[in-house]
């Protein structure tokens, strides 16, 4: 198992041997075109917050939740044709993480993009935002319950 | 602004690789297909847009509201699903989807 698996299996999973948990995205994320390698590090102990960060110096850090630990009946039809770029055979085995804003540091009106999740193939390395073509989800859902 | 007409069944070619077609015309819409190479990424401008601009916000979070985020994890989480709670420190009995525990190993 790579580090990146173990870090989406979570805590207790067979330790990894030791590499970077690097992501390409098949597409930039919009608004970074030009960046398309990311860690996906855990940023605490429980695995229920990541850091999305790029692997270039100048390049962008986002914080991530893991979509279906907080929201467990968040099941969005993914793009076939998303699938296929990810090299998902079952739109299932993707795992899908939500960027977190926090709007001017305030903790408390943080939300989550449900309309674009990033969708991780841990297998292959890949991942994209796919972006929902539905309005049912949200952008800005608030992280606060 | 470069503007064509065309009609349905008619394409427009974008550089060497990028093929527009016309499929078809109802009341004001149109439905367009697009060839392209799989680097081009296509998208409705103004999703697009709003998804950009949620990117930028989202990249501005800074590490010290991690603490406090922390706070807004679920404290349960469904036997099917996944990740660990809080209480996996203690010690307490967790469900790992697609790999072995190892009781010896904690972070």
């Amino acid at each position: 198992m790579t580090v990146l698996e173990a870090a989406v299996a979570g805590p207790g999973s067979r330790p990894a041997p030791p590499q970077l948990p690097l992501l390409t995205f098949t597409e930039p994320l919009p608004g970074f075109p030009r960046y398309r390698d990311y860690a996906l590090v855990p940023a605490d102990a429980g695995n229920l917050l990541y850091w999305l960060q790029s692997v270039a110096p100048e390049g962008p850090r986002f914080l991530a939740v893991p979509a279906h630990a907080y929201f467990p009946d968040y099941r969005p039809a993914l793009p076939a044709e998303a699938c296929a770029e990810l090299g998902l055979d079952d739109a299932a085995d993707g795992r899908l993480f939500c960027l977190v804003t926090v709007p001017q540091g305030d903790v408390s009106a943080a939300t989550v993009n449900l309309r674009a999740p990033v969708v991780v193939n841990a297998a292959r390395e890949r991942a994209r935002q796919v972006v929902l073509a539905d309005g049912a989800h949200p952008i800005r859902r608030p992280l606060r319950r | 602004m470069l503007t064509l007409t065309r009609s349905v069944g008619e394409t427009i070619r974008i550089g060497d690789d990028i093929e527009v077609h016309v499929v078809e015309v109802r009341g004001g819409t149109v439905r367009l297909g697009f060839k392209a190479p799989r680097e081009v990424a296509i998208h409705r401008e103004e999703v697009y847009r709003q998804i950009a601009e949620a990117n930028l916000l989202a990249a501005q979070v800074t590490a010290d509201t991690l603490g406090a985020l922390a706070a807004f994890a679920p404290s349960a989480v469904a036997a099917a699903s996944v990740t660990a709670s809080p209480d996996a420190e203690a010690g307490t009995e967790v469900d790992i989807e697609g790999g072995p525990s190892s009781p010896t190993e904690r972070a």
